[in-house]
């Protein structure tokens, strides 16, 4: 039998959140881009390279694998990488590094390393991982220039993170703010509206996008290529928030519960932020994590292909440029590792919207 | 058991798996249908009365399941079968469906497909039974249109269902079901989604064709008036349970479970001065215990022990 | 049905006009213009520009005039077929695009069919077998497509076709085709290379269509007119196929709409990293050096594309759909 008493006295959002926690995967994902956005907001500390150092001792050279039992079988309490030596093939003249047993680099955690600005704030040298002065540590290996893939993926976190929730942010903004204007305001303007967003969204995306990216100034800052990438990647994303938002602000104003408030005299502000707000809100929350991935994705594409963000700045698309040809996985697989991070991300926004959306809106569970 | 009974359901249950549990909504149903009349299923919302008509035809899906009960069903000229036994997938199982019983539902709005024509639809359901030809089953299906009421029968059908009013689309639900000659029609409430004019003309079309071919109708309501207008024996349901049975005459003047008096005193009259009584809408096991129904005089069935029926309607 | 049509070929009209100011205005955008990337690139050769040449080349470019004129020069000579000189390939855009637009077109149609071809029996699988083994298998394999950035994809498969097969699957041609006029073998070459950019695309479609026919299919099955058709006796397959999936698949011709710009953006990207000669590298190169001219008509021409392709789709859900043709 049923049990009333289980849903008498939960909150809306309480019942969203029981919802929300059944979704084991989803709750998983959620922990997870908590977890890499920490290490992105923290990548000086986490790092244990600058992004642009230079090992002159490895180029191209593999990943190390961590261990704790050394070639003679003994234990060593510290965790430790084994350097590399280098060989040239006598046959293709490609440099082969292999991992010297005798060279023994053992891990400091919470040690002083590289000294850095945290945060522009004040200087430090504590790293989380580092090795003793002299000795490297290259747990994804390194690029054509000695740099270590993974500090770069670490400090690419930060760029390509904090660039998908800024540039949905933005894509909310306008997205709400029109999409709400032509549902409010509705006929002639909401028609003009309706019109813009199809011919916006009748361009492809990737070479408008293209496009609007190769028409900003080479000579700009790092800073005004990021803001004017996420401003050019919004203004497109914009049109599929908008057409929800006015969809949804259509058949919620005609909603029984909206007509019976105003009947009963509610007032238009109350209406507004007691009764649309609300049945509003999860659907764009749910709308806007599933556009994150996008934007995210769009940014790998354009830095891949040379119109997105450009060097110094480091992101995983700026990263995969060194990706461009099948050789790379020929002979430095490693390049690719930026790759599986850009996946496992947008599969986690992908598990984590859909766990929203499910418990936000338990019956609407199937449409996408 | 009795050759005037088409159908006999005994012990029938059905489960629901949900979110919160296993709910019966069907629980330990027996209840006959007699050959050639029109029996009533009378109940509120979520009584079990549709899911024992699905039960019937075999319709219930996952999350729901038949968990035990025989239907036995003798057709005319026929050995009675129990429907339950019949393999799905099985030949007799489609016969069953739309050859043997047919079954009308409550929305005529979205209970025919938006995408094909109303022909398509009504000579599907002869083409699916019968083994004639193309131009036969239009001939048919025309005739059998316009037997239900349906003008320009041959033009109609080339129609979309969206191009039919309300009434006129459960005319066409109506034609689909008999078209195969079904033994037994289930209505399931077929005109609560009407207006009241139009509930008038679809009762009568039922109550007029009832009269002039063999079927005995099933008809599942929650309207004591429809009940009052078509029914010859009405079962009362509630939480999956059968409360009541007996004659039309029976149950709706002399009732003797309290649930069913509830019911009938609720029926607002038109010189009512008192306040309308609410059916408790979700009586507690406490007000209608689980006693299993107990003959009695007069050909009547009530679930209550002996003690609580008045001396003169027991055996 | 003709006046369905006719008023859908109407509405296109202002929306192909907005596309133009807006394709216009980005090649507008860049700073500076097409001469005066030239005359950088001429200047460093030694060679000396005198003011009176520089006013020449910019009044052949029509550069000389206001801007509103200028659009419409462009937007006339574009619609009477001239596009305009690229800069940077030194020849008209016409002779440049076309065969290159006709191979995206190629391969955003096979695209298409391959990803209609595998996410619907997928997705109808996946309904009828709501929560099965391979329901889950196929939604973990979709999602996979959905998140691999297709240039990671194009390599990986490009590295498979190399290690497996043995065969480098660049271009669209085995060289000895490229310039050969067309036979059937050239054909059959075309057909072996083609599936590599077909699979990529597709991938990420797929993905997206399977999980919408799954969903829509989902929502119909449980309509009352499933139920209708059961209780009259039509078996499971055909009522399946008849009712539900014809229902469902009406979406499907409406994605075509925006299946489209999504597949010629891809196709952007895929060419470029498998080489192929499509539009795509070309205006990549076109925008790197700001030949804008080349560019714009490869935007106009990929925008008419789609809003056609949405037109086809329109008329299509027209004809399958009844109700829409009512409207």
């Amino acid at each position: 039998m049923a049990n009333p008493e289980l849903f008498k006295d939960l909150s809306s959002r309480r019942l969203t959140w029981l919802r929300f926690k059944r979704h084991k995967l989803a709750l998983a994902s959620g922990g997870f881009l908590i977890f890499l956005y920490f290490i992105a907001a923290f990548c000086e500390f986490f790092a244990p390279y600058e992004p642009n150092w230079r090992n002159p001792k490895a180029i191209f050279a593999p990943p190390q694998e961590i261990h704790v039992i050394d070639s003679k079988g003994d234990f060593h309490f510290r965790p430790f990488v084994y350097g590399y030596s280098l060989t040239i093939n006598p046959e293709t003249w490609v440099r082969e590094y292999t991992q010297d047993p005798e060279q023994i680099h053992p891990i400091y955690f919470f040690a002083k390393g590289q000294k850095y600005q945290f945060w522009n704030l004040f200087s430090t040298e504590h790293h989380f991982i580092t090795t003793a002065s002299g000795q490297y540590l290259h747990l994804f290996g390194t690029d054509k220039l000695g740099r270590d893939i993974f500090s770069r993926i670490i400090y690419g976190a930060r760029i390509s993170l904090s660039l998908g929730l800024i540039g949905v942010a933005l894509t909310l903004v306008l997205g709400v703010l029109i999409g709400g204007l032509a549902g409010y305001v509705g006929g002639r303007i909401d028609n003009l509206i309706q019109r813009l967003i199809e011919v916006l969204q009748s361009i492809p995306t990737l070479p408008l996008w293209m496009a609007l990216s190769a028409a900003v100034p080479v000579h700009w800052s790092p800073l005004g290529v990021y803001f004017s990438i996420i401003v050019i990647l919004s203004f497109i994303q914009w049109t599929g928030l908008a057409r929800v938002v006015r969809g949804r602000f259509l058949a919620l104003r005609e909603e029984d519960f909206v007509v019976a408030a105003r009947l009963l005299g509610a007032s238009q502000l109350r209406i507004i932020t007691r009764h649309l707000l609300p049945s509003f809100l999860s659907h764009i929350i749910t709308t806007a994590t599933l556009a994150i991935p996008g934007m995210i994705l769009a940014e790998t594409a354009l830095s891949f292909l040379g119109v997105g963000l450009r060097a110094p700045v480091v992101s995983w698309g700026v990263l995969l440029q060194q990706a461009q040809n099948f050789q790379v996985i020929v002979l430095t697989p490693w390049l690719l590792l930026p790759g599986i991070f850009v996946i496992l991300v947008v599969i986690a926004f992908n598990l984590l919207g859909d766990g929203l959306r499910d418990a936000a809106d338990p019956y609407g569970g199937h449409q996408s | 058991m009795n050759i005037d009974t088409i159908l006999s359901i005994r012990g029938l249950s059905v489960m629901f798996k949900t979110e919160i549990g296993e709910q019966l909504a069907v629980n330990n149903v027996s209840l006959d249908m007699k050959r050639s009349q029109t029996t009533a299923i009378v109940g509120e919302s979520g009584s079990g009365k549709s899911v024992t008509a699905y039960a019937m035809m075999r319709l219930i899906q996952a999350p729901g399941k038949i968990t035990s009960g025989q239907i036995i069903c003798t057709p005319a000229q026929q050995e009675s079968f129990d429907v339950l036994q019949l393999a799905d997938n099985s030949n007799a199982l489609y016969h069953l469906r739309g050859g043997l019983m047919a079954m009308i539902f409550q929305e005529p709005m979205t209970a025919l497909s938006p995408v094909h024509t109303i022909g398509n639809q009504v000579m599907e359901a002869i083409l699916t039974h019968q083994t004639v030809t193309k131009a036969e089953a239009f001939e048919l299906a025309c005739a059998m249109l316009d037997r239900v009421g349906i003008a320009d029968a041959s033009q109609r059908m080339q129609q979309y269902p969206f191009e039919f009013s309300g009434g006129m689309r459960q005319r066409v639900m109506i034609a689909m079901a008999l078209v195969c000659k079904p033994q037994i029609l289930i209505c399931d409430e077929p005109t609560t989604a009407l207006d009241v004019t139009i509930q008038a003309e679809i009762l009568a079309l039922l109550k007029e064709l009832k009269k002039t071919i063999q079927i005995s109708l099933l008809f599942i309501t929650h309207d004591l008036a429809v009940v009052a207008q078509i029914a010859d024996e009405v079962i009362v349901m509630n939480q999956g349970r059968v409360l009541e049975t007996g004659s039309v005459r029976q149950i709706l003047n002399d009732p003797i479970h309290p649930y069913t008096q509830n019911l009938i005193a609720a029926v607002p009259g038109m010189r009512q001065q008192d306040r309308l009584r609410p059916v408790s809408s979700k009586p507690d096991s406490t007000d209608y215990p689980s006693y299993s129904l107990i003959p009695l005089k007069g050909d009547r069935q009530v679930a209550l022990p002996v003690s609580l029926v008045p001396e003169e309607y027991r055996l | 049905m003709g006046t369905y049509i006719l008023k859908r070929l109407l509405a296109m009209i202002p929306t192909l006009i907005i596309i133009s100011v807006i394709v216009f205005i980005l090649i507008q955008l860049p700073p500076g213009d097409i001469i005066s990337a030239n005359l950088a690139a001429l200047q460093q050769q030694g060679m000396e520009v005198s003011t009176e040449q520089i006013e020449a080349l910019r009044a052949q470019y029509n550069l000389d005039m206001p801007l509103p004129l200028q659009y419409f020069h462009w937007i006339f000579n574009f619609m009477q077929g001239d596009m305009g000189y690229s800069i940077k390939y030194e020849q008209p855009v016409n002779t440049l695009i076309w065969e290159r637009l006709g191979y995206t077109v190629i391969i955003a149609v096979a695209s298409l069919l391959f990803t209609w071809a595998l996410a619907i029996p997928i997705g109808i699988y996946s309904a009828v077998k709501q929560y099965s083994f391979g329901d889950y298998l196929f939604t973990v394999i979709g999602l996979l497509g959905l998140a691999t950035p297709s240039f990671m994809l194009a390599l990986i498969l490009m590295y498979c076709a190399y290690t497996w097969f043995g065969i480098s699957v660049g271009g669209l041609f085995s060289p000895e085709y490229a310039e050969a006029p067309w036979s059937l073998s050239k054909t059959a070459d075309l057909l072996s290379h083609i599936w590599i950019p077909m699979i990529v695309l597709g991938t990420a479609g797929t993905a997206s269509i399977m999980r919408v026919m799954r969903a829509n299919l989902l929502d119909e099955l449980s309509k009352p007119y499933v139920v209708t058709a059961r209780a009259k006796g039509v078996r499971p397959m055909k009522l399946i196929f008849k009712y539900p999936v014809r229902i469902a698949i009406n979406p499907f011709i409406s994605t075509i709409g925006w299946l489209l710009p999504t597949l010629i953006s891809g196709e952007a990207i895929v060419s470029i990293v498998l080489n192929l000669p499509t539009t795509g590298p070309l205006l990549l190169q076109a925008l790197l050096s700001q030949d804008m001219f080349l560019a714009g008509s490869f935007l106009m021409l990929l925008s008419i594309l789609t809003v056609l392709g949405m037109l086809l789709s329109d008329i299509l859900l027209a004809v399958v759909d009844p109700r829409i043709r009512y409207e």
